[in-house]
Formats: structure tokens, sequence, C-alpha cells
């Protein structure tokens, strides 16, 4: 793999770094062949971030396959170099980005084979040049599957709304609500039933759904999700100006922030939301029905949000890994699901995944405070350690009513 | 109990802010009293931790272009509110740029000051932030404790130089002890003072000027003009809640009188025109 970054994309790949490090510990690089993918997940695993850098946001870009093809003739797509590497030490890479902005002319990201080292290049005015090795770790495609064209609900909004919006929000407010009504989009903090109402101040922001660029409201939705990364995403968004779409469905669906009206350039980036019985009209059945249903709705959960098996040890490739599966339409995060809930009755009668996981859930993922009721999303890790956990989280969506026609 | 005002002005809001910016770096709680007429923001320390009063008043018709107000009855026509003004900062501090801003007593689940304000947009649409804070209603019995401070006898009163000059001084000895003395005397010297068994340092000011308010050549103007007028009045003050409250000032004050009595007690009165803040804070025995 070797790409050469021309130096007024340097900015926005630097920003985007400083944007996702807010999000999750570890960067996740593939070089595909439509472009240099970086990803990343926080640690409890409710937001995802997605970023595909087309070839032509580099002046140069060679995804190392054909290096591959030339070398040993069974060479697969599995054999391509996908690492990740620790948030903490890329970053040091773009730790100043206004000096990034004014002395870096370009910067090449290649890879040592030999010492097994990510190295960044940035070269510099006067014929500076600045070499970063970073130690990486081979990983698998982290994944979350996610659909964001069958959402009944798009939002379309230049940043600056988003901005100005989430400004009047107190910097240590954790989650904010999106209400979305035909004649009025609000977002409100949203307040944990524990905490004393006598020390909370309840903002919230009304916005005329004229201010967006496009709004498409299929159901009354209301959404919680967490605010430090959608702050996260606005950073990166105000710095390139793009439009950004929020897809959304109704509380306890992921909500998918994506930008792609840039050719060179798309993020996708997903959000768990909280599934809050009390205040969601699609939620209006109670905790206890959804229990009841469960293991037709695993079946129906696991057709859309999870990738990968657990079962699956850790050499086996995500194309594998999909292939184990009943049906893989559901691999790449782009790709447009046939339909975002099957119904349970269409699935009934091929449960897959082992019930009693279901019991431990609360147990044992690790960081989840209990009394969030934060769904999480699935990812495809391969790897073992990560995968009990994932089907763990497969529980936890799981238990959660999907029928979204009433 | 009713209360809602109305803030169009930018320089109304933003001074209003400051305001509040002002009062809530100096405490974390205070009672707002509103009356027909004027807004207060008021502290009353226990002494045990501190005891140090705090007396804010802005007339409400230099801020407010629609105002009303209906107390708790027609004789007690005033309403006291016991708030954190750290979060009516907050909530002011986004209406910046409105067009206006209300302030309003609502019911909500609890009582609430509820601050809303029409954001400007670049179309003709209305964007509305509304922020609701938890108030307590402070009942009727407990008004008593929230009167205006006495003042007794004054020694001698002196206008301060400059806040941001003594700020510097008092910073550097805050470094050194825990308390300051603070003296003045009739011919327009005063002195900031701190020791400690290593070291004693001495701040002079020159040529400042001792007003003669109303107030002195009344009632208090035997004691002021017994006095020599090179005597010296002390009172020894907590550096740290001085320091405090000379950077928490946002305002910036048309005159700062320091009045002393004699080892009782340091009064420091803020003027402006359209806002007034008094500080007592009591001496401490050395």
């Amino acid at each position: 793999m070797k790409c050469v970054i021309p130096g007024l994309n340097v900015k926005i790949f630097g920003r985007t770094v400083h944007s996702l490090s807010k999000i999750g510990d570890e960067l996740y690089f593939e070089p595909m062949q439509q472009g240099l993918a970086i990803r990343t997940v926080n640690s409890t695993r409710s937001a995802y971030a997605y970023i595909l850098f087309a070839p032509s946001f580099f002046s140069n870009y060679d995804d190392g396959s054909s290096l591959l093809n030339s070398n040993g003739s069974d060479a697969e797509e599995e054999d391509i170099m996908r690492c990740k590497v620790n948030m903490k030490s890329i970053l040091t890479v773009f730790k100043s980005l206004s000096s990034i902005e004014k002395s870096v002319e370009r910067c090449k990201i290649s890879l040592n084979n030999k010492d097994s080292r990510l190295v960044f290049q940035l070269y510099c005015k006067h014929g500076i040049v600045k070499t970063h090795n970073l130690a990486f770790i081979e990983c698998e495609t982290l994944q979350a599957v996610f659909s964001k064209d069958l959402t009944p609900n798009k939002l379309t909004a230049h940043p600056k709304l988003l901005c100005d919006a989430v400004v009047n929000f107190q910097n240590n407010q954790e989650e904010v609500t999106l209400i979305a009504k035909p004649d009025k989009i609000s977002l409100k903090n949203y307040v944990e039933d524990e905490v004393d109402p006598k020390k909370v101040v309840l903002t919230e922001m009304h916005l005329n759904p004229k201010e967006f660029d496009t709004c498409q409201l299929g159901v009354d939705a209301e959404i919680t999700f967490c605010l430090k990364e959608l702050r996260a995403i606005l950073g990166l968004a105000d710095v390139i100006s793009l439009p950004l779409n929020i897809h959304f469905e109704r509380a306890g669906r992921p909500v998918v922030i994506s930008i792609d009206s840039d050719v060179t350039f798309e993020a996708n980036f997903v959000l768990a939301t909280l599934a809050d019985v009390d205040t969601s009209s699609s939620q209006s059945r109670s905790a206890h029905t959804s229990k009841n249903l469960h293991d037709d709705e695993f079946e129906d959960d696991f057709e859309e949000m999870i990738c990968n098996d657990p079962t699956v040890d850790q050499m086996t490739s995500m194309k594998n890994t999909s292939s184990n599966m009943k049906t893989s339409k559901s691999l790449a995060p782009t790709v447009d699901h046939n339909s975002p809930t099957p119904s349970p009755s269409d699935q009934s009668g091929s449960p897959v995944i082992p019930f009693q996981n279901l019991d431990e859930e609360d147990d044992l993922i690790p960081g989840t405070p209990p009394s969030k009721k934060f769904k999480s999303m699935v990812f495809g890790f391969s790897q073992s350690s990560t995968q009990y956990e994932s089907s763990q989280q497969a529980g936890t969506v799981l238990a959660v009513d999907t029928d979204e026609d009433d | 109990m009713k209360f809602r005002g109305k803030l169009v002005d930018v320089g109304c809001i933003q001074h209003f802010t400051r305001i509040v910016g002002t009062v809530s770096k100096m405490i974390k709680t205070c009672v707002l009293r509103i009356t027909i007429d004027k807004l207060y923001f008021i502290l009353t320390e226990q002494t045990v931790s501190g005891g140090v009063q705090i007396w804010c008043e802005l007339p409400q018709g230099h801020f407010f272009d629609e105002y009303a107000m209906e107390g708790v009855s027609a004789e007690d026509n005033e309403i006291f509110l016991e708030l954190a003004p750290e979060n009516l900062l907050r909530a002011m501090k986004t209406t910046q740029s409105a067009k206006w801003v209300k302030l309003k007593l609502t019911k909500k689940h609890i009582p609430c000051l509820t601050v809303e304000g029409d954001l400007p947009t670049i179309g003709s649409h209305q964007r509305l932030v509304v922020h609701d804070i938890p108030v307590s209603v402070v009942a009727r019995r407990h008004w008593q404790d929230y009167q205006e401070p006495l003042m007794p006898e004054i020694d001698v009163s002196i206008a301060m130089p400059q806040i941001r000059l003594l700020r510097n001084v008092i910073d550097k000895m805050k470094n050194l002890s825990n308390y300051v003395v603070i003296s003045a005397n009739k011919n327009g010297e005063m002195k900031l003072q701190v020791e400690t068994d290593m070291v004693s340092i001495s701040t002079h000011f020159l040529d400042l000027i001792n007003p003669t308010t109303r107030r002195d050549s009344n009632s208090q103007s035997s004691s002021q003009s017994d006095r020599d007028p090179s005597e010296f009045a002390e009172g020894r003050i907590d550096i740290r809640r001085f320091s405090q409250f000379l950077s928490s000032q946002q305002v910036n004050p048309q005159r700062v009188v320091c009045n002393i009595v004699e080892n009782k007690m340091v009064h420091f009165y803020l003027i402006n025109e359209d806002v007034s803040l008094q500080y007592f804070m009591p001496a401490v025995a050395s």
C-alpha cells in the first residue's frame, strides 16, 4: 500500500483523524480498490465511524493489490493489509492542524513490511520531511451493518445549522434527543430518570423544518443519542463545510449521519440510540412483550445488525465469515438492504444463536453503565476477544421490540 | 406568583449576561429577588462559611422592554427565588445574539425560571431555544434572611484604584498569605499588606479620593469628621475571597468605593448607572 495525499487534502485527512479520535481509541486502516477506508468504534460500541477516501482524493493511490497479484498467484483479497493503529500515535502525526495547513505540501502513507510499520511521511516546506513510523496490529475489517437509504426519515442540513443548535447545550451534557415532527424539529437534552430534577437545566431547541435542506419524515420520531460523538462529527463537517445527512428511524434504531456530497470523500457515522420505552410512541409495547418475542426477533435483528458469526475463528476472513451466514446481504455498510426489518414470520424456524447469552448481557458488556438503555450495534470482528462481546451485544439488540408497524 | 420580562436590545442582553456572569463567578447559589421595579441578586452567607454578603441590585427599567410581575400577595408584592446563577449564565450565553430574550417564571414539573430566546437565522424562520432553570421559591417566612445588610458606621471611605491593578497586586500576595490587611485613611491613601514570618509586603496607593456620600454627611458625619485624616482604619480579610471578588468583575464599574469599619468589616460598593453591587466582607481578627 502506498498513497500520497496532496497538500490541500492533508488538512481534511488530519481533521478526519481528529474527529475520529474523539470517538474511538484505535483507527482501522483498510486500503481497498475503491479507496482508503478508515474506521473507528468507541469503547462501548455505541458509535462507529467509517470514512472512505476515494482514489481521486490522493495524488497517487495504490492499495497494494496489484503487488500481491504480481507476487503470488494465490493472492486473495484477504491478503490485503488491514490494520489498526493506536489513535494517540496517529494523532501525533496530525497534531497541529494549523501548522500542517501552513507547511505540509504532501503526505505519503506507506507500509514498511520489513519492520511492520505504517509509515506517515509529511513533506514540508524547505525540504523538511517528517517521518512517523507507527506500530500496528493486523486485524479484520471493522464493520457495522446499517442501512441509511431505507430509513423513513432523512434530514439534510448544513453543518452550521447543527453547530448553532448544539452550542446551546451545556458541555457536560451527554445525550441529546432529536424530536422530528412535520411541523417542528426539536433538540432537547436528555436527562436520566435518577437525576435530581432540581439540579438539571432543561434545554430545548426548536428548528423550523424549512431550515433544513431536505426534511423527509416518514414517521414521527424521538431519538436519543450521544452528543459527544455528534460534536466530533460536526467538528469535521464544519471544516469541510459539506451538508450532513441524518438518517434515522425511531428510538432504539441506529441513526446514521453521512457526508456524501463530495466525490473524493464519503463519511458515515453510526450512532446507537436509546431504546426508551417511556417516550417513544413506537415503543409503546413494554419490555416484557419483547422478552417473550425475542427468539423471533433475534433472527430479525440478527439479519440486519450482525454480519459476523461469533463462532468463526480468528483467522477467518470477513468474506468467509459472511458466507457462514445464511444471508450475506448485509456485508458492506453502504450496501442497501433488501429490507430493513424482515418481519418475524419470514424468519421463523431458523434461529441461529444460542439464546442463553441474553441473560448474561448486562454483566458482560464492559463499560456500559447499567442504567443506560443504549443498544449497541454489532460489528463484523473476527477477533475472538471481541466476538464474545459482540454476541452479548447482539443480545442487547434482540431484547428490544423491533416491530415498526405500530 | 407571576413573573415575565422581555429583553430586546442586544446591549441590554449582553449587559444583563455580564451581571449574571459576575454574580455566578462569586457564588454558587443566590437568591433572585424580584420586585415591581428592581431585580436583586442576594447572598447571605452563614458566619461559619465566611459571612460574606452580596447585594446586587438592578432597576428593571434599564434592561427589560416588557416587565410584569405579581408577587405572593398585594402587600408582599415580591418574589424570592433561589437559583444557581451559573445555570442562568449558561442559558443567557446561548442567547447573546438573540432577537429577544424572555425570562419567565414557569411551573413545569418543578418551578423553573425559563429563559427563552429567538435566535437569528438566515431566513425568516423562527429558531427558538428554551432553557428551564430549576429554582426553588423562598417561602414568605424566610424573606427576612435576605434583607439588605445594615452598614455599621464607616470609619474611612475611599475610592479604590482600578480593579485590574488591584487584582494584579492581590494575585501575587495570595501566594504568601491567607489574609490581607486593607487599610485607608482620609488623606486618600490606601495600603494592602500581607505578613508572614519571613516577609512583610505592603503596597501603597496614594492620591485617591475620599468620597463624601450623602450618607456620610448626615448620620455618620460626626464619626468621620472626628477622625485624624492621616490615621489609618484597617480590616483583615480573607485574601482568596477578595481575589475571587476582584477577578469576577465583568462589568466595568464607574466607581468602586471601599468602606472600612475598623476591624469589623470591609465593604465594597461598585457603582454603575444601571447596576450596583455591594460586597460585605467581615474582618478577621489576627
